[in-house]
């Protein structure tokens, strides 16, 4: 049943009208949170490729707003789970209680049952708790006490990370690292949207008006369409030598997964689906690259001087055929 | 292979091709299959293209194919009463290919049915070598290969113009291997295979035995005998004797060569004037003589001389010979001896009684032999003697009857009776068999010697001067040895000379074009067919290649050269087809540095063109064509050949 539902909501026609949405919907989000057109444009992708989202930056750049304006615009309902170092699993997860009404165990979801999580200051928490939250983004449920309970859907979390050599950080191990699929950095806007962003009204009032631009059917409707996006052989074949690239270079201390791989892909399929294409490019590939691979790449104690940017630049010169 | 097969797909025009093709290779066995075999193998042919006309794929039956198979092999057998050698084995190849065609289904079958062809084709050379052959199995290779071409083109390219254009290309590439294969594959003295006897059974021409009427058979034949070039200026006609058995034993109606064991120790001659150096090209006869001038001097390396002045050889001629020699038209033999003189007198009893007798009465007459040797031939020529190739059949005394009753004969009559006369008469004779003439031909500048200039003579022993060549036909019908069997046969051969050809200007021509056409088969012979391994170890000397191990080797590498290049230039247009589209990509790419504008290896195509467009606007248009053109057919799903077709245009006519 669902299979045919989606097939009708994925017609070519039906497709097109969801592309318009998503785009419009990128539209209204850089009216809200200036100059960071390619930083949106890439939450946006991440989102519908069903990828998380891990944004690390200074405090104050609009980490926090970004969040709220993706879930007001998609109409999703949205927790906001601030990380301390005191935090427990159950405050993410959610306990059990026991109920004398019904004599029984109750089980009270946390925070984490909400279609888009804002998980704050990730790394401040112990790695107990972010081990929580990490595998319940991985199997999208929550298993406690025994008893396994469904995510809703879509189901999307938004982590943000101070720079790791802050005082008090617990650093987030690679391994899980790997399940968010894009790490963006903020970055601090430029002199005239800033004077923009000074003069303007406060962003907490705009967008408490932002009415949803994309219903979450329509979200999802978007997730299955990218992996309608037509990948040729050649394609493959460069994403492969990419791979392959940062395997046997001496810049990185280790290659890319395949589930790099395939995150890279997903991200491409849905960078190209956002510019209405119905095939990939070598450009979608290039564009979602630094994004993708920054935080799942680290530079070879040789190299350990380049910067984040540096090592993932060398990516983009792997010739293209 | 299966799989590389599996999606070919027969059409029937494949099937048409090959069945014409095979068809053409068929042809020329119908001359040597037998009628049965003939008609068999055309019944399965037209079977087959009659289930082809009806497009339906439903073949015999398996038992019915095999009662068939069955039926062929017994016809076969009891034709040839062997499967084996060359006749019988050309008949089974013939026959299983025209019953391959009843079973033919999948692609493998037709390959089979195709190489079956080659093979059946190449067969036609055991029997004909010559040039008109050589173009004919030209022509059935090329049909075969284009069926080739036909089974492997795809679908939608066969055409009849893709396809020869393709067979065309094959054929040209296969040249140089052709001649590498030639020049070099070593060549083995003799016959290429020693097949059964009945390889080069056929005898042709002259025999070493003689009777009233066996040579005039072969005056009605224009097929060539030999070939002879002159170092110096060509011989007059009336001295071209062209000497082959010396026949000296007779029983009144056959001549043999008779006792050969004094023969066959060599003897020498006291030589007077000037020596002819010529070299004969003989075509083979399958006999174990060679041909040379009246008197030859010195033995080509391939024969020796015989007591009879006769050049002969260890083995049979069964392959093209060619040889030089010397000889001297004015000679002066020694004396005989007792052995000989009494073969050179031997008479047979009780025949030819009339002419015995007329020697004799001639012996008592006239007192010194030369004067009765005139005599004789002054008899040929006063009684009413004519020389004809339709002498009447004789009977028990074939000489008697000829001389006094019909005088009516050929040659070997007249050398015959005026051999029995002089016995008679006393004075040692006896028959040389051989050529007489020939034809100059002025274009190649040698004489060709035909089956028709085949000639007996006499030759009578004078105790001073030794053998004399004596030819009574000479006195008969003096035009034969003047101008040749052409001339004095002039009704029957060469209708075409009386007929129409009254237009000296046309007879001219119509000469020309003759020994034109006859100077390409004698180069033929001599460059393509008499290609034996003296030429070739004489040709790869010049080379300094000097051994066959050393030839081996050098063909190796020769062998390996041209295949490592084949390989290398297929591996390279594979590649190329592979991905026709990112060549013609690169050619655009080329293009625009001409111009300074440098794609990067990892530029994709949107970058590139807008980096373009940046620097040259005014391309802005065709730029963003070609690149729409080209994302389409890289990255996307569905492309068609005409925009492979658009891209290569508008790249081809992008104007910077």
């Amino acid at each position: 049943m669902s299979q045919i539902a989606s097939s009708i909501l994925t017609t070519p026609e039906n497709r097109d009208k969801n592309i318009i949405r998503l785009k419009h919907t990128l539209a209204v989000m850089n009216k809200v949170i200036l100059g960071k057109e390619q930083t949106l444009r890439l939450a946006l992708t991440c989102l519908i490729a069903r990828g998380h989202l891990l944004i690390e930056d200074q405090p104050g750049v609009g980490k926090t707003t970004l969040a709220h304006l993706l879930a007001r615009v998609l109409g999703l309902d949205f927790q906001r789970i601030q990380f301390t170092s005191d935090m427990l699993p159950a405050d993410i997860l959610g306990v059990s209680v026991y109920d004398q009404n019904s004599a029984s165990f109750k089980f009270h979801p946390g925070p984490v049952f909400s279609q888009l999580v804002l998980a704050d200051e990730v790394n401040r928490a112990t790695p107990k708790a972010q081990s929580a939250l990490l595998e319940a983004m991985e199997e999208y449920q929550v298993t406690t006490e025994g008893e396994t309970h469904p995510l809703p859907s879509p189901f999307f979390v938004i982590a943000t990370q101070n720079p790791s050599n802050q005082i008090g950080t617990f650093q987030l191990p690679e391994s899980q690292l790997d399940r968010f699929l894009m790490r963006l950095e903020m970055g601090y806007p430029d002199e005239a949207h800033e004077k923009e962003l000074l003069r303007g009204k406060d962003r907490r009032e705009i967008l408490k008006e932002l009415n949803a631009t994309l219903a979450p059917t329509q979200l999802l409707t978007l997730q299955q369409a990218v992996q309608q996006v037509h990948v040729s052989d050649s394609l493959i074949d460069y994403l492969q030598k990419i791979l392959h690239f940062t395997r046997h270079s001496p810049f990185y201390r280790k290659g890319l997964s395949p589930r790099a791989g395939i995150a890279i892909l997903r991200c491409a399929q849905a960078w190209a689906l956002l510019d209405q294409r119905d095939h990939l490019l070598p450009e979608d590939i290039q564009a979602i690259l630094p994004a993708t691979t920054n935080h799942r790449l680290q530079p070879s104690t040789e190299f350990s001087a380049l910067a984040p940017d540096e090592v993932v630049s060398h990516l983009l010169t792997v010739p293209l055929d | 292979m299966k799989k590389h097969l599996a999606h070919i797909v027969i059409s029937r025009n494949t099937t048409l091709w090959l069945l014409a093709s095979l068809l053409l290779a068929f042809a020329p066995h119908i001359l040597h299959l037998p009628v049965t075999l003939t008609a068999l193998c055309l019944m399965f042919g037209i079977w087959r293209f009659a289930l082809e006309r009806r497009s339906t794929t439903i073949l015999p039956h398996r038992i019915f194919r095999t009662l068939l198979l069955c039926t062929t092999l017994v016809i076969i057998y009891l034709h040839y009463g062997t499967l084996f050698g060359r006749e019988a084995g050309i008949a089974l190849l013939a026959c299983m290919l025209a019953l391959k065609l009843l079973e033919m289904r999948s692609v493998r079958d037709y390959i089979i049915a195709i190489l079956l062809g080659y093979f059946l084709a190449i067969t036609l050379v055991l029997d004909n070598q010559s040039l008109p052959m050589a173009a004919y199995m030209f022509v059935v290779a090329f049909m075969l290969t284009a069926t080739l071409v036909d089974l492997n083109l795809s679908q939608k390219n066969r055409s009849i113009s893709i396809n020869l254009k393709l067979t065309a290309k094959l054929f040209t590439q296969a040249l140089p291997v052709m001649l590498i294969l030639f020049f070099l594959f070593p060549r083995i003295p003799g016959p290429l295979w020693s097949l059964p006897d009945d390889a080069h059974s056929g005898t042709t021409g002259i025999s070493d035995e003689m009777s009233m009427g066996s040579i005039s058979h072969l005056s009605l034949s224009n097929k060539i005998a030999f070939r002879v070039a002159f170092e110096e200026d060509v011989i007059d006609n009336n001295l071209s004797y062209w000497r082959g058995p010396v026949l000296w034993q007779t029983d009144g109606k056959n001549w043999h060569t008779g006792d050969n064991t004094q023969i066959n120790r060599e003897i020498s001659y006291r030589p007077m004037g000037k020596p002819i150096h010529y070299t004969v090209t003989l075509e083979p006869h399958n006999q174990k003589w060679l041909y040379g001038l009246d008197l030859p001097a010195t033995a080509p390396s391939q024969a020796t001389i015989n007591r009879n002045f006769q050049l002969v050889t260890k083995e049979a001629v069964t392959e093209l010979m060619r040889y030089e020699t010397t000889s001297f038209s004015q000679y002066q033999t020694g004396p005989l001896t007792h052995n000989e003189m009494q073969r050179a007198l031997q008479l047979p009893a009780n025949r030819n009684n009339r002419t015995v007798a007329l020697g004799q009465q001639w012996q008592q007459k006239i007192q010194s032999p030369q004067a009765i040797v005139n005599h004789a031939l002054q008899y040929f020529n006063q009684q009413p003697f004519s020389y004809t190739l339709k002498p009447p059949l004789l009977g028990n005394n074939p000489v008697d009857e000829f001389l006094f009753e019909t005088q009516r004969g050929f040659c070997e009559h007249y050398a015959a009776s005026f051999t029995i006369l002089m016995r008679a008469a006393g004075i040692p004779t006896r028959i040389i068999t051989g050529y007489q003439g020939g034809d100059f031909n002025p274009i190649g500048n040698y004489l060709i010697v035909r089956q028709r200039d085949a000639h007996a003579w006499a030759e009578v022993w004078f105790e001073n001067r030794g053998w004399v060549r004596v030819d009574p036909t000479a006195s008969v019908a003096p035009e034969r040895i003047e101008d040749g069997a052409e001339s004095a046969f002039s009704e029957l051969f060469d209708r075409q000379s009386t007929l129409q050809f009254n237009n000296r200007f046309l007879t001219s021509n119509w000469l020309k074009l003759r020994y034109g056409w006859d100077n390409l088969n004698n180069s033929w012979n001599q460059w393509v067919i008499g290609y034996d391994s003296l030429k070739q170890s004489e040709l790869l000397s010049l080379v300094g290649i000097e051994s066959i191990k050393q030839m081996a080797i050098t063909m190796g590498i020769a062998v390996i050269t041209v295949l490592s290049a084949l390989l290398l230039l297929s591996m390279r247009r594979n590649k190329q087809k592979q991905d026709a589209v990112s060549l013609i990509y690169q050619r655009f790419c080329q293009k625009l540095s001409t111009i300074g504008i440098q794609r990067q290896p990892h530029e994709g195509p949107l970058d590139f063109a807008q980096h373009i467009i940046t620097l040259r606007p005014d391309l802005a248009s065709q730029i963003l064509q070609i690149n729409d053109l080209y994302i389409a057919l890289k990255y996307r799903p569905r492309h068609t050949q005409q925009q492979i077709k658009r891209l290569q245009q508008q790249v081809q006519q992008l104007k910077i």
